[in-house]
C-alpha cells in the first residue's frame, strides 16, 4: 500500500518468528526510558561502582605498580583481594541501584496499558498473556542485568585474568554465586514489580506499596522472631532472604540466620505469589459480574 | 474473496462463572461485511471475544477461516485485525509508534512495520497527526488510530466493534465510508458490531442478530434488497376504478393486499416489472397517486427479531423463522 493511492493491501510477506517478537515490547520500551533524564543518570551513576572496582582490582594485581607507592612484598599481600567478601559488597551495591531503578521504572510497565485499556490490543495479535509478562519482564530483566550480573562477571574475569594461575578454576563459585545470585534478584524484582503495577494504578501508588510491601512484611518478621524466639521471621525480608541465598553461594559467613533454603523458598514463593496476581489482574478485558 | 465460510460457529456456548453468555450458537457466515447486531447485552462483544481466544468456548466450536480458534489462537490472531468497542491506546507514545508497534507484535519486520504504519495512518486520514502523542488525540482521531492498527497488519478479516461510538455525524460518515471503502477492495471481510442499524445498513451485506445470547436472526441484506424490489404500494382512487385496477393486476399474477387507507401492497411475480403496473392503470384510465417500493429495512428485521422467540441453528443465509414482512394477507 502506497501512500499515494491510499488502497488496503494484505501482508502477504515474511512474517518474523514469535521468539524474535519476545523482544519488540523491551526494545519500544528502552526509547521511552531512556527519555527520562533522571533514569538516564542513575543508570549510568550505577556503572560507577564497576569502574572504580575494576580501577581497584588492576591496581592490586599490578605488583610494579604498588611498589612505586613504596609497598613491599608482605604489604602488598595483606592487601584486601577480590575475594566472596568483596564479590557480596559488590553484588549487594549493584542490587540497590537495581531496586531503585525499579522503583522508579517498575509502576510504568504494566499499569498504563491496564488503564488505558491496551491490553486488547496487545493480545488481538498473535500474542499470548505468557507472552505479554514476559515481554515486559524481560524490559526489567534486561535493564537490571547490564548493571549486576553482567559488570559483576566481568570483574571476576578481570580478576581471573590478572591474577593468573589456578585463580579462575579455583574460585568458580564465585561466579556461579554471581551469576545465579543476581539473576534469582533480577528476576524477584522484575516480576514484583510487574505485579505491584498491575494492582496500582497510579505510579506513586505503586511506589508506595512496594516500600510497604518491602518494609512492612520485614517488620512482622522480627515481631514474629521476638516473640517465638525463632529466625524463621527473616522468610519474611526479602532482603534477608536474598542476603541469605547470595552469601551462602558465595561461601561467605553472613548475619543473618537464615538458611539456603529458607532464603530461597520465601524468594520462591514472592515469585509464586506474583506471577498469580499477575494471571488474575491480566486480562483482555474487565468482566462486570 | 473465496466462498470458505468465515465464521463457523458450532452450538458454542460461553460462560462467565454460572451465567450463560452465549447459549449454543450455531451458524456460518461468509459473506464480504457481516453486521452483528442485537440490544445491548445480547452478547455481540463476547462472540467477538471468543473469536479472538479472549474467552474460552465452556462448549462448542468456533472457527475463523476452519482455524478453532481455541487450539490456533496465535494462527487466528494473525489473521484478524482487532478495534475494541472502549478507548484503547498506549500512553505517552506517537499514533505512528502505536500502528508500528501493531504491526510488529502481528509478526511483520520492524521495517516493514513502520512502512505500513504510516501508510496506515494515512489511509485513515490521520498522516498529518501521525506524530503526536495518542492522548492528544479527539475521540474521533482515537477511533481512526484503532482503525489503523486494526488494518496494519492486512488481516483477511477485521472485526470492528461499535466503530462509530461516541462520534459526531461528520466523522461517524467518514468511519462509515473508510468501512465501506476497505469493503470494496475485497481483500478483506469484515465483522461490523454494532446497535446502530443504520451504520450495518450501509456497510453489511449479511446480518446476524442475537438476542439473549441467541441467534434470532440471519439473513442476506443483498438478497433482501433484491427480494423487496419487487414490493409495491400504490394509492388508488376510490370506487370502482380502484378495484378494477386490483383485479387487473391480480389476473397478471399479482399477490394484493390492503393497506392503510387508499393504499394497496402489491407483489409483482416473476416477470413482470413496474412499468406493466402503470400499463394496466393506463389502459383503464385509472391515476396513480403514488406508487413506491415497500422496502423491508433492516429496522424492520431487526424489530420482527427482537419479538419472535429465540431460534437456534440457524442455516446461512436463511432466516430461521421467516418474520412477517409486509402485513398480512399479502
Amino acid at each position: 500500500m502506497s501512500v499515494f493511492d491510499r488502497q488496503y493491501q494484505v501482508w502477504e510477506g515474511e512474517r518474523t518468528t514469535p521468539f524474535t517478537r519476545l523482544l519488540i515490547l523491551p526494545r519500544y520500551a528502552f526509547r521511552d526510558i531512556f527519555s527520562s533524564r533522571l533514569f538516564t543518570a542513575l543508570f549510568t551513576a550505577s556503572f560507577g561502582p564497576t569502574i572504580i572496582a575494576s580501577l581497584l582490582i588492576w591496581v592490586r594485581n599490578n605488583v610494579s605498580l604498588l611498589e612505586k607507592f613504596g609497598l613491599k612484598g608482605a604489604a602488598i599481600a595483606d592487601l584486601p583481594t577480590a575475594d566472596g567478601r568483596v564479590f557480596l559488597f559488590m553484588m549487594f551495591l549493584q542490587l540497590w541501584f537495581a531496586a531503585i531503578l525499579t522503583f522508579i521504572q517498575g509502576p510504568a510497565l504494566v499499569s498504563p496499558d491496564l488503564v488505558n485499556g491496551a491490553l486488547p490490543l496487545y493480545l488481538s495479535r498473535p500474542v499470548t498473556r505468557t507472552q505479554y509478562v514476559l515481554g515486559k519482564f524481560l524490559v526489567l530483566a534486561i535493564l537490571l542485568s547490564l548493571i549486576t550480573w553482567i559488570p559483576l562477571s566481568y570483574l571476576f574475569f578481570l580478576q581471573a585474568s590478572l591474577a593468573g594461575g589456578s585463580w579462575l578454576f579455583e574460585n568458580l563459585r564465585l561466579l556461579f554465586g554471581i551469576v545465579f545470585g543476581s539473576l534469582l534478584a533480577v528476576a524477584v524484582l522484575s516480576i514484583a514489580a510487574l505485579a505491584i503495577s498491575a494492582y496500582a494504578k497510579a505510579k506513586a501508588l505503586a511506589r508506595a506499596l512496594a516500600a510497604g510491601l518491602l518494609i512492612i512484611p520485614s517488620g512482622f518478621g522480627e515481631v514474629l522472631n521476638e516473640a517465638l524466639d525463632t529466625h524463621w521471621g527473616r522468610m519474611l525480608n526479602v532482603v534477608a532472604s536474598l542476603e541469605s541465598v547470595s552469601a551462602t553461594l558465595l561461601g561467605v559467613p553472613h548475619r543473618v540466620e537464615l538458611p539456603l533454603a529458607g532464603g530461597l523458598a520465601s524468594l520462591v514463593f514472592v515469585g509464586i505469589v506474583s506471577l498469580l496476581l499477575l494471571n488474575r489482574r491480566l486480562r483482555a478485558f474487565e468482566v462486570v459480574r | 474473496m473465496s466462498q470458505q465460510p468465515v465464521i463457523q460457529l458450532d452450538a458454542l456456548s460461553v460462560r462467565y462463572g454460572r451465567r450463560e453468555i452465549l447459549k449454543q450458537l450455531t451458524g456460518s457466515v461468509s459473506g464480504r461485511a457481516i453486521g452483528l447486531l442485537g440490544p445491548n447485552g445480547a452478547g455481540k462483544t463476547t462472540l467477538l471475544h471468543t473469536l479472538l481466544g479472549f474467552l474460552a468456548p465452556a462448549s462448542g466450536t468456533a472457527r475463523l477461516f476452519g482455524h478453532d480458534v481455541r487450539t490456533e489462537g496465535p494462527r487466528v490472531r494473525e489473521l484478524v485485525g482487532y478495534m475494541p468497542e472502549n478507548d484503547a491506546f498506549i500512553a505517552g507514545i506517537s499514533g505512528v509508534r502505536l500502528v508500528a508497534l501493531m504491526a510488529e507484535l502481528s509478526g511483520l519486520p520492524a521495517e516493514a512495520a513502520l512502512e505500513r504504519a504510516h501508510e496506515a495512518l494515512f489511509y485513515v486520514g490521520l498522516g498529518e497527526a501521525r506524530y503526536r502523542t495518542l492522548e492528544t488525540y479527539s475521540l474521533g482521531m482515537k477511533q481512526l488510530a484503532k482503525f489503523a492498527q486494526a488494518i496494519v497488519h492486512g488481516p483477511r478479516l477485521l472485526f470492528l466493534d461499535e466503530p462509530t461510538n461516541g462520534l459526531d455525524p461528520p466523522a461517524r460518515t467518514r468511519m462509515i465510508r473508510l468501512i465501506q471503502s476497505i469493503v470494496k477492495t475485497g481483500k478483506v471481510q469484515v465483522v461490523l458490531s454494532s446497535h446502530l442499524l443504520r451504520d450495518v445498513e450501509e456497510c453489511c451485506d449479511e446480518v446476524i442478530v442475537l438476542k439473549d445470547g441467541r441467534i434470532v436472526q440471519q439473513c442476506n441484506l443483498e438478497e433482501e434488497r433484491r427480494t423487496n424490489r419487487k414490493l409495491l404500494e400504490i394509492e388508488l382512487p376510490a370506487g370502482d376504478d380502484g378495484a378494477g385496477l386490483v383485479a387487473a393486476l391480480r389476473a397478471v399474477g399479482c399477490e394484493c393486499a390492503p393497506g392503510r387507507g387508499r393504499k394497496t401492497k402489491v407483489v409483482l411475480p416473476e416477470g413482470l416489472e413496474i412499468r406493466d403496473v402503470y400499463k394496466l392503470a393506463e389502459e383503464r384510465d385509472v391515476p396513480l397517486r403514488h406508487l413506491s417500493f415497500k422496502r423491508d429495512s433492516l429496522e424492520d428485521i431487526f424489530l420482527s427479531a427482537m419479538e419472535s422467540d429465540a431460534t437456534q441453528g440457524v442455516a446461512p443465509g436463511v432466516p430461521p423463522s421467516a418474520p412477517p414482512r409486509i402485513a398480512a394477507g399479502v
